[in-house]
């Protein structure tokens, strides 16, 4: 080995992985943007908890869909229509959850919460309008507040979105687990965090596990990520729903003293809708686990359950109605969550018979 | 700690780092012994699920030293014979009965490797004027090696003593360059190429359905089939050029494992070119002695060349029993070992008919090479669906696929399989002939700088984009 050698090679290694990198990099970030930090989102004086801000627009883009504009009302939520009085003979929906609720990435038309307005307009032959305080981030802790809120809007039904992640999000499930502070704090989980923020990788992940005969092992693999899928359910995830069921008996509770009929609409996660539609199953895991402890919780409490894994028809890639790599439902998806929440809604109950009453007089805040 | 991964990398540098802190022996056996009890440490939950194995390696230990003072023969017998149940005992094999096993759980990482090293120590232990020293320390670093514990390869004690006293390994800058370059090459082996085959075998079983066309199922036949010995190549030579890297910085040169294995113009060459390590083990201590013994039996001397095919049928049917305890696995062993047993009847056949000129010509040609290499690596996939499926999952896939889309689809793998492989040799043989200076241009160490640099990125990508770990070693449940 000469001397230059030691200078040179280094230098190779290193001018090697820049020459590729660097293009591909910049490559993928032109050929699929994204925006994914929702900008009219914040905490203020008025609201010290997140919270959209009024009469606000912003655009997000999951790097594999489209653009989408979030315009949010003189309340912050993202409707079109104003939260002020309730307009004469039209009927209000309130919407609490979290991004899958609020239509993460999703433009507003194709959303649940739109398509749902308009099928329910159809049907009632009056304006229904759907004021959605779903907030990206959301966590389930936070229903009761967030119920309280959309309480006071004077709504004719209480629409409560959840999804695996909400559950996931919820700070104590990731604090308690000693093995994740760790890992939090661990330079190797915090190079590979650094890491998987390229749109290199990202769109890697795309291509390469946006077919569910990829993604579906890998997923099952991921350590705790499938835990709610896993027979028996682990103590964490028990402690979980037992967290949520209480935190739903609030929102019944207050919900009934106002008179409000609740709907609760479980929304899955993409393995577990690619385990549910198609002819795989894997030994341990059981996708319809958590959607039926929901409706157990919600027939505790006296609260309607809508569920769309049953929605999916069978046989269908997961990579149709989510965003593969970033996991939220996509605008199909949103057709799908729409048409059990329809199911649920316009089955005979309080809302149904709202709607199909004579419009009733100048109600609101 | 997994093998491989980052935290074993991490220990392999600080451990050779210390290692290299000085050239006296003993510091040198003091820090690889501190290594290799920590590595072993890191698989147990409590210090008494270690007890079983530290049995095991104390009798061991016993047994050779007592055999090295002088046994009578039965007695040697009879120790090869203990160190043996208790082997089978501890790995829980389904022939002995259930209410002898320890019911709570213990360390059985590696247990496989051990065996073999401690059971040639005792074999060989029979000529104490060809023993190397062998203390405790010496004993433990050499079967506890943690670079080669969890999935060997299988080293012989006399190689591993003169690496680690007379003829240890040099550690120039060009040293550390080839060991790094070999544990890239292992990491890109596992966590890219491996992860590539597995993900495509996947996905052709997930898409399988009843519906499928002719053409689909034919397709799936031949990819369902010659996938998995793809994946367990990678996977399986991945780790030993991991290891072999991670050895380098100890001064230590284990044995190879692989030799292009897939290159192999028929099975008895197959297996002189996988596993080597443990093909040449059980030749050693298994195949010899047998054949020796069964020929001072045999009257008819036209017998005699067939007692190889026993001998070889016996090895091999013990190879693929011992990857695993359950009736899968016998009859992937009984498989290999008619495999070669045919084959080995096939050569006695064809020599006596060509004579040995004839046949060696015959090997020779062009075309005989070829449709040997489809069939032989044809064959290989076939013994390996008991590996990686059951009967169940097979039969399943049998009726989805059909009787006609299966025949076809192998008998097509033979021919495609045929081309690849000429295909890759070529290419191989063109890539290494480009020169600068009387060597081949893909040589010269800045080109392999280069090319380490972009199967690192390869590397930090796929894992980037699984986020799911670094698969497992195939080998290491064995």
């Amino acid at each position: 080995m000469l001397k230059r050698d030691f200078l040179l090679l280094p230098l190779i290694a290193i001018g090697t992985m820049l020459i590729l990198i660097v293009p591909a990099e910049w490559a993928f970030r032109t050929a699929y943007p994204a925006v994914l930090a929702d900008a009219c989102i914040a905490k203020t004086p008025l609201h010290p908890y997140a919270h959209g801000l009024a009469n606000c627009t912003s655009y997000l883009k999951a790097s594999e869909g489209p653009w989408a504009a979030n315009r949010y009302n003189a309340c912050g939520y993202r409707t079109p229509e104003g939260c002020g009085l309730k307009p004469v003979g039209s009927l209000r929906v309130a919407v609490v959850g979290s991004s899958t609720g609020a239509g993460y990435a999703v433009r507003y038309e194709d959303t649940m919460s739109a398509r749902a307005a308009r099928a329910l307009s159809k049907r009632c032959g009056r304006p229904v309008e759907f004021q959605n305080l779903g907030v990206p981030g959301e966590q389930s802790r936070k229903l009761a507040r967030r119920s309280t809120e959309a309480l006071s809007l004077v709504p004719d039904a209480l629409l409560v979105v959840i999804s695996p992640f909400d559950f996931e999000l919820t700070a104590d499930l990731r604090a308690d687990d000693p093995a994740e502070r760790t890992a939090k704090k661990s330079p190797v989980r915090r190079m590979k965090a650094a890491i998987s923020s390229s749109r290199m990788l990202y769109m890697g992940s795309y291509f390469l596990l946006r077919d569910d005969g990829s993604y579906l092992p890998i997923y099952l693999r991921s350590g705790s990520n499938p835990d709610f899928m896993r027979v028996p359910m682990p103590p964490r995830w028990q402690d979980a729903l037992h967290a949520f069921d209480v935190a739903m008996a609030k929102v019944a509770r207050q919900a009934r003293e106002h008179g409000v009929p609740v709907t609760l609409l479980f929304v899955p996660q993409r393995a577990e809708a690619a385990m549910a539609s198609s002819h795989m199953h894997q030994a341990g895991f059981d996708p319809q686990q958590l959607p039926r402890m929901l409706r157990a919780i919600a027939a505790r409490n006296g609260v309607a359950f809508a569920d769309m894994l049953p929605e999916i028809p069978p046989q269908t890639p997961s990579a149709t109605i989510f965003y593969p790599v970033n996991g939220h439902i996509n605008a199909e998806g949103h057709a799908l969550a729409s048409k059990a929440l329809l199911r649920r809604m316009t089955a005979p109950g309080k809302f149904m018979d709202k709607c199909l009453a004579p419009a009733p007089g100048l109600v609101g805040r | 700690m997994a093998v491989p991964s980052i935290s074993f990398l991490i220990l392999v540098f600080v451990a050779a780092i210390l290692f290299n802190l000085s050239s006296a022996p003993r510091w040198r056996q003091f820090v690889l012994l501190v290594t290799n009890v920590y590595f072993l440490s890191t698989f147990v939950h409590a210090p008494a699920e270690l007890i079983p194995y530290v049995g095991f390696l104390g009798l061991g230990f016993a047994l050779v030293h007592m055999v090295r003072r002088g046994v009578p023969t039965i007695a040697y017998a009879a120790s090869i014979a203990v160190l043996l149940f208790s082997f089978f005992w501890l790995k829980k094999y389904t022939f002995l009965p259930s209410a002898i096993f320890i019911g709570s759980p213990y360390l059985l990482v590696g247990m496989s490797y051990v065996f073999f090293r401690v059971m040639h120590l005792l074999i060989d232990a029979r000529y104490p004027e060809d023993a190397y020293r062998l203390t405790i320390v010496d004993y433990v670093n050499y079967t506890l090696n943690f670079t080669s514990v969890t999935s060997g390869p299988i080293q012989r004690y006399e190689e591993y003593f003169r690496m680690t006293t007379s003829e240890a390994w040099g550690l120039g800058p060009l040293d550390i360059g080839v060991g790094l370059e070999r544990i890239l090459i292992g990491l890109c082996k596992i966590m890219v190429l491996a992860v590539f085959v597995g993900i495509v075998q996947q996905r052709l079983a997930y898409h399988l359905t009843p519906d499928s066309g002719m053409l689909d199922r034919v397709g799936t036949v031949m990819g369902l089939t010659a996938l998995y010995p793809i994946y367990l190549y990678f996977n399986f030579s991945g780790y030993t050029d991991f290891v072999i890297g991670a050895g380098r910085f100890f001064r230590i040169k284990l044995p190879e494992n692989f030799d292009r294995p897939f290159t192999a113009t028929s099975f008895i060459d197959y297996w002189n070119r996988w596993h080597m390590s443990l093909s040449n083990w059980l030749k050693s201590y298994v195949y010899t002695p047998l054949v020796t013994s069964l020929a001072r039996h045999v009257r008819n001397p036209d017998l005699l060349p067939y007692m190889s095919a026993v001998g070889l049928f016996a090895t091999f049917f013990l190879i693929g029993a011992w990857h695993g305890r359950t009736a899968n696995f016998l009859f992937f062993g009984l498989l290999n070992g008619a495999g070669v047993a045919l084959n080995q009847g096939y050569r006695i056949v064809m020599m006596k008919r060509l004579g040995r000129k004839g046949y060696a010509a015959l090997g020779n040609s062009g075309w005989y090479s070829f449709i040997c290499r489809g069939l032989t690596f044809t064959w290989v996939a076939f013994t390996l669906l008991w590996f990686w499926s059951d009967w169940t999952e097979l039969g399943r896939f049998a009726a989805m696929l059909g009787p006609v889309a299966i025949a076809a689809g192998w008998g097509s793998l033979v021919i495609v399989a045929a081309i690849a492989l000429h295909v890759l040799m070529r290419i191989r043989d063109r890539s290494l002939a480009p020169e600068w200076r009387d060597r081949p241009v893909l040589n010269s160490r800045y080109v392999r700088t280069a090319w380490m640099s972009v199967m690192l990125l390869c590397v930090l990508v796929v894992q980037g984009v699984m986020d799911a770990g670094p698969p497992g070693i195939v080998y290491k449940d064995f």
